[in-house]
């Protein structure tokens, strides 16, 4: 799967970004994936309220990265930046030394349950639920 | 693409059957699902509940569940990668709740995996159900997000 390298266009379209690039690094067994497959349209910040609101900007970073897109003006062509927390990326270098030759979690099954296999459990059936009560919105 | 696993498609793989179909996708595709702690809750019930089981198989069985567990806890990124249930998962839950379809053999546990698939883009993985899913899956609001099935027929 690639990750689509076009010009960022919606908000939509940058959270769809960020979440393509989460979902590759976590199918690589990188936990630190999820940090950016979380975010959401909360996190692409408007001209506005980059202005009014930075500081949360940055303490929102701690848990999804922020997406902020600078206008076009005289040469300069219009380009989005993400604020990262500076751990999130050490953590991530670090963790791209995971190793592609890796026991998968169905060949360490295997190789525990031995040569007299046995069937996957039965997962009980969910007990009755009740349908969601009719609210009257209308007050 | 990352999977997440609902908790029949983890007692399928946790079994690591040689004859289930799943089992060997994940071997051959190599594959590191991700499970919520929560969908380890159905599994280890499942593993302790079914009968069929002899004492020395149940013994197996939850060896394999234990090291599941300690691998999704310590997040290692090994073998399983831990889903996590976060703020925005749980308003999606929320919406997800109202869906009749399915309600009688889709257990509230497994929704939480959906849940979270929802909310990244995960492809859930079923092994169990699967037009009960596939409905279940059509009946989803646009506004809350889409849920992308991956299915693997019972073995």
């Amino acid at each position: 799967m690639a990750v689509a390298r076009k010009e960022p266009g919606t908000k939509a379209d940058i959270v769809n970004r960020l979440k393509s690039v989460g979902a590759l690094l976590m199918r690589k067994g990188i936990s630190g994936g999820a940090y950016f497959s979380g975010a959401s349209l909360n996190d692409i910040a408007s001209q506005r309220d980059t202005k009014d609101h930075f500081a949360e900007r940055l303490r929102n970073a701690a848990n999804t990265p922020q997406v902020i897109t600078v206008r076009a003006r005289k040469d300069e062509p219009e380009r989005t930046y993400m604020i990262v927390e500076l751990d999130k990326i050490t953590n991530l270098a670090e963790s791209l030394e995971v190793e592609e030759d890796f026991e998968t979690i169905s060949e360490y099954a295997m190789r525990i349950i031995g040569d007299d296999p046995i069937p996957p459990a039965r997962i009980p059936k969910p007990r009755k639920r009740q349908a969601p009560p009719r609210m009257n919105l209308q007050g | 693409m990352a999977y997440i696993l609902t908790s029949w498609a983890a007692s399928r793989v946790l079994s690591g059957h040689p004859d289930d179909d799943l089992t060997h996708w994940v071997t051959k595709a190599k594959v590191r699902p991700m499970i919520a702690i929560a969908t380890m809750g159905s599994v280890l019930h499942g593993i302790a509940t079914d009968t069929r089981y002899s004492a020395n198989q149940r013994s197996r069985m939850s060896l394999v569940a234990q090291e599941a567990l300690r691998d999704i806890h310590e997040d290692t990124g090994d073998r399983l990668l831990r889903a996590e249930f976060d703020i925005r998962a749980a308003e999606i839950l929320a919406e997800i709740l109202n869906i009749e379809e399915g309600q009688d053999v889709l257990s509230e546990l497994d929704l939480i995996p959906a849940a979270i698939a929802i909310q990244h883009n995960h492809t859930l993985i079923v092994g169990h159900e699967i037009e009960a899913w596939e409905n279940f899956a059509g009946e989803i609001a646009p506004e809350t997000g889409s849920l992308t099935l991956m299915t693997f027929a019972p073995s």
